[in-house]
């Protein structure tokens, strides 16, 4: 594991774009009557990994989506508050501008039903990205450990590939788009124990290059990726810090209970 | 980038194109409606009565004069369609269950793309088709064939011209079969195989399943398949005009004869649209408007028939989930 | 349903297991080689009447047998089958009855004379089917397996009987058209028109007329393809768009009222449709281009305008409006097919919902397009309702301002022919038969080219 991440960290896609920061202010999401985030203030730093956890329904991946305004596709949904990308509000800027700086990998991985290499360029060439393409193709499949297992079949089907390079292939084609902020909606959790490594790897490959927000239910890999943490719980942020801060010393009893168990 | 322009965008276009439909069947109605006008001023109730015989005298003839009574081309219509459906259910449902339940998988999914390439014959073969049929089959049965003449009824009592209501109700089953089979055959295969899974690990036959567990889940489907096929039973032109003729006289004096020629609405409508086909038979002033008249019944009827459609589905599934 | 209502249902099941004795056996399959025959033989019976003489031995043969098979059913297991009894009954009382029926029957002013044999053959098929599947249950031993394999014969009679009438109109028109089939009639149009020649003769001008009249079935097969060609132009802009709009971006009762005029169009009857046309066609008032465009113009060999009852164009409006619910229908089970996954991934990169719509959603549906669009032109192949009171002959040019004609519509015309009263019927009247089957190769290859597709499109969904 630890050749793979060396291996990774030399790789480097486009040296322009910093990595961004996150502020949430105050916010509030309702779907219809019901209020899903009752008033969050919460900073994502830059360049770092961070994880958000909590048991199911608290709002954690509500919380991901307002960050790429995804959750806006969904009828009756009113959302309240400030998010602040490098200090600019993400709830005024156009919504597809601001989805090529802030990326995102689902849960369950859904290529298109494109060749490889497409798949990879299909973000370069819907927002005329000015590149090299080949060469793009093959930093990003190295940067998702996916290069050598795929460099000499760039022309078949996405779909021929197993989940575990499904996953990865989505998280090139984030990639592809050089932004700056990264969201992850649970992405190990359809899969195997070794791909999950893989893709463990590269994650904290992209550390320092791209600020990362995973959502995740499994506690080891937020404390093998991450490097701060926020729990949530009830739709309302309950502690926040260093994640060995909070594995080590939570503050909060509801953080102790969820952490050691006693929560789902 | 670019500036969405909020009145040429791809959305609008599409939105345009996609009314065409909607607005060619509002015109059409209209159409029917305003056409229908002057029959129904000028004729009111005399529309059903029971005789339909057009003058043939010239113009000097009002349109009082002229008897424009469709109930004879309802009966028709009536007659064709229980005929066709009478002889294509049993059929189609036969064609079903056997490549659903009854045959392997070789057998049925021949059956299957030979039923599937002959749902594209037109109507016209069929209709082409009929007095060969009647030829073959009918002739012999009901004609008297190798009688001698004098034991012969007077010819007005035999079937004519090669044709019959039976026989236009034979081809518009052959028609309906194979637009109907595949239909019948995807409501019964979308049962889900959990259920028929567990009746036979209870110990039931193919047959029982079919019966207890299939069907009833299926219904939905089945009723809108057979729905389907009668709505295309009732607005067929071709055949029935070609195997039938063009214009009901009266009712039939045994009223189920079938070996009589009773004209339904659809062919009524095309005779009196273009001032009759065999022969020129004048349709007199309100011929036209009578025309837009049936139209006008036969698209209620549709439309009924659809509506009853979706309410039987609702009630149906209700029933069953 | 649950799987309890499943079990609720299944409660009625009677366990009826009988030993394979080798008597019943041999009983039963007299009984179904005898029900078998006498099958086939009530089908010709209603096919030709003097196989007719054969239906009263058969029914005496089948009445004493399954006489003889209920009774042994009985003697060995003490069971009453009360069907088999029903219809030894039924065979007897079938027998009877056509002993005494005099050969031709006439009633109640019914409109013909009914020969004894359809009563014969009718009968026949009544008792042999249910015998048939009578002794098949007992063959097996009345177990409820033996129930499933009883039920072929009712399912095989029925299938092969509807698949045999099919059988029979496709071997027809091979049959009659084979003797017409020469290169001359596909490829030389039909003509029923006289050329008027100047001839010089002693130093004055004379005027003759040359006979040019022939018969061919050219302008029609291309009239056909024509029309074919330019429904799909129509339809397939509109199809898309109504698909691709009540999928993307409509309301639910938008949705409804589109989906709803869509299939309505379909449903009411065609003639409507015809009438409608004509009523247009009518509205026009002669002379003007716009009449000249709607019913179609052409140039005959005297050089003198020919304005005709419709144009292709014309037509082709029509037509499309009912081909325009199968590729809708199609457009939208394609776009339908492709995850909501797929469509979220791409919108999380960035991109505008036409690009994704464009990129990928529509290369996706392609396959299922095509397929509607294929089944289209066989609809308006093969369509008749809708120009079968506006077509003419064609003669004077194929182009989409000229008169329209196809083949279905040169069927029709030899008939009822009002085009040309009694000239189309003289001169093609025999070439009926060679049209019907371009027809039917035209429309059968082309649904025919529509299943592979779809087949095709089956296959997509494993995964590669």
């Amino acid at each position: 594991m630890i050749e793979t991440y060396t291996r990774l960290k030399e790789i480097n896609i486009d040296n322009s774009r910093k990595p961004g920061g996150i502020e949430i202010k105050g916010l509030e999401v309702f779907y219809g009557q019901k209020q899903i985030l009752k008033g969050i203030d919460l900073v994502f730093p830059a360049g770092a990994v961070t994880a958000i956890i909590g048991p199911s329904g608290c709002g954690k991946t509500t919380l991901l989506r307002c960050l790429n305004r995804l959750n806006e596709l969904a009828h009756g949904c009113k959302v309240k508050g400030q998010i602040l990308l490098d200090n600019e509000d993400i709830l005024k800027m156009d919504p597809m501008l601001l989805r090529r700086r802030i990326g995102m990998v689902f849960q369950k991985p859904n290529p298109f039903p494109k060749s490889i290499k497409e798949n990879v360029l299909y973000g370069v060439k819907a927002t005329k990205r000015k590149c090299d393409h080949d060469a793009t193709v093959q930093s990003c499949l190295q940067k998702a450990a996916l290069w050598d297992e795929l460099k000499d079949r760039l022309h078949e089907s996405a779909f021929a590939l197993s989940i575990g390079q499904q996953q990865r292939l989505c998280i090139a084609r984030s990639l592809a788009i050089v932004p700056e902020v990264i969201l992850l909606d649970e992405p190990a959790s359809s899969l195997d124990p070794i791909s999950t490594m893989t893709l463990e790897a590269s994650l904290l490959a992209m550390k320092g290059e791209y600020t990362q927000i995973i959502v995740t239910h499994n506690m080891n890999e937020a404390l093998k990726v991450s490097d701060y943490v926020a729990f949530l719980y009830g739709g309302k942020l309950i502690e926040f810090g260093e994640t060995y801060n909070i594995f080590r010393n939570p503050q909060r009893q509801e953080t102790q209970d969820y952490i050691t168990g006693k929560v789902y | 980038m670019k500036k969405r322009n909020p009145i040429f965008n791809v959305k609008n276009l599409f939105f345009i194109l996609a009314m065409i439909p909607v607005v060619a069947l509002v015109l059409i109605t209209i159409n029917l409606i305003i056409g229908s006008i002057p029959a129904v001023k000028t004729l009111g109730p005399r529309l059903f009565s029971g005789t339909f015989i057009l003058n043939t005298e010239p113009a000097t003839s009002t349109a009082r004069d002229l008897n424009y009574g469709i109930v004879p081309a309802l009966w028709g219509t009536f007659m064709v369609v229980l005929l066709s459906m009478l002889i294509a259910t049993p059929a189609s449902m036969a064609i079903a269950i056997f490549c659903n339940d009854f045959s392997k998988g070789f057998v049925s999914s021949a059956i299957r793309s030979v039923l599937g390439v002959l749902s594209g014959i037109p109507p016209i073969i069929y209709a082409f088709m009929g007095s060969i049929f009647f030829l073959t089959f009918f002739w012999a049965k009901f004609a008297g064939k190798g009688l001698p003449l004098e034991m012969l009824p007077p010819p007005n009592q035999l079937p004519s011209d090669a044709s019959c209501t039976l026989l236009g109700g034979l081809m518009l089953a052959l028609l309906i079969i194979p637009f109907m089979s595949p239909l019948l055959d995807d409501a019964m295969q979308n049962v889900p195989s959990s259920l028929k899974e567990a009746s036979f690990s209870l110990g039931a036959n193919r047959w029982h399943t079919l019966t207890s567990v299939t069907f009833p889940y299926a219904l939905p489907g089945i009723a809108h398949a057979l729905i389907l096929g009668m709505l295309t039973a009732l607005g067929e032109t071709i055949i029935v005009a070609y195997t039938i003729g063009f214009v009901a006289g009266k009712l039939p004096v045994p009223l189920f004869d079938v070996l009589k020629r009773v004209a339904p609405l659809t062919s009524t409508i095309a005779g009196l649209s273009t001032g009759g086909f065999s022969g020129m038979q004048l349709i007199g002033p309100i011929g036209h408007s009578v025309a837009s008249f049936i139209g006008l019944l036969l698209l209620v009827i549709a439309f009924a028939i659809l509506g009853l459609s979706g309410y039987l589905q609702k009630r149906l599934k209700r029933n069953i989930r | 349903m649950t799987d309890n209502t499943a079990i609720a249902y299944l409660g009625k099941e009677k366990k009826t297991v009988m030993h394979k004795t080798k008597s019943i056996q041999i009983i039963a399959g007299f009984v179904g080689a005898i029900s078998a025959i006498t099958m086939i033989m009530g089908g010709f019976t209603l096919a030709v009447n003097s196989i007719e003489v054969y239906a009263i031995p058969l029914l005496l043969t089948l009445f004493l047998s399954l006489t003889i098979l209920f009774f042994v059913v009985r003697y060995w297991h003490q069971k009453t089958s009360s069907a088999v009894f029903f219809f030894a009954f039924i065979s007897l009382a079938s027998v009877i009855t056509i002993m005494f029926l005099p050969q031709y029957m006439q009633w109640s002013n019914i409109n013909g004379i009914i020969h004894r044999s359809l009563i014969s053959g009718v009968l026949e098929l009544v008792v042999a089917v249910p015998a048939a599947c009578y002794s098949t249950y007992y063959f097996f031993g009345a177990t409820p397996r033996a129930d499933d394999i009883s039920r072929y014969p009712i399912l095989i009679f029925c299938t092969v009987f509807a698949l045999s009438a099919y059988a029979f109109i496709i071997y027809q028109i091979i049959f009659k058209a084979a003797p017409y089939l020469n290169w001359s009639v596909f490829t030389s149009p039909f003509s029923s028109q006289y050329r008027i020649v100047e001839l010089w003769q002693n130093g004055w001008p004379t005027f003759s007329t040359q006979d040019l009249r022939q018969a061919g079935l050219l302008n029609h097969i291309l009239g056909t393809l024509l029309l074919m060609g330019l429904t799909s132009l129509i339809a397939l802009p509109i199809g898309v768009s109504v698909g691709i709009f009540v999928h993307e971006y409509a309301g639910p009762k938008l949705a409804w009222i589109i989906n709803f005029s869509t299939t309505a169009l379909r449903s009411i009857s065609g003639v409507i449709l015809a009438v409608t046309a004509l009523s247009i066609l009518g509205m026009s008032r002669a002379g003007t281009l716009f009449y000249k465009i709607i019913h179609g113009f052409g140039y005959d060999v005297n050089g003198s305008m020919q304005v005709g009852r419709s144009s292709y164009l014309f037509a082709s409006v029509f037509i499309s409006l009912l081909v325009i619910p199968l590729i809708a229908r199609a457009t939208q089970e394609g776009l339908g097919s492709l995850s909501k996954e797929i469509r979220e991934g791409s919108t999380a990169l960035g991109v505008s919902r036409e690009h994704t719509l464009f990129h990928i959603q529509l290369p996706w549906s392609f396959p299922n397009i095509l397929t509607g669009l294929v089944l289209g032109c066989a609809e308006a192949a093969g369509s008749l309702t809708i120009i079968f009171l506006i077509a003419g002959t064609g003669q004077f040019g194929v182009g989409p301002l000229n008169e329209t004609t196809s083949l279905a519509y040169l069927i029709f015309d030899c008939r009822y022919g009002k085009s040309m009263g009694d000239q189309v019927q003289s001169l093609m009247g025999s070439y009926q038969y060679a049209a019907a089957l371009v027809l039917l190769i035209i429309t059968i290859g082309l649904t025919a080219t529509a299943l592979i597709l779809k087949n095709k499109l089956a296959k997509r969904y494993k995964g590669a």
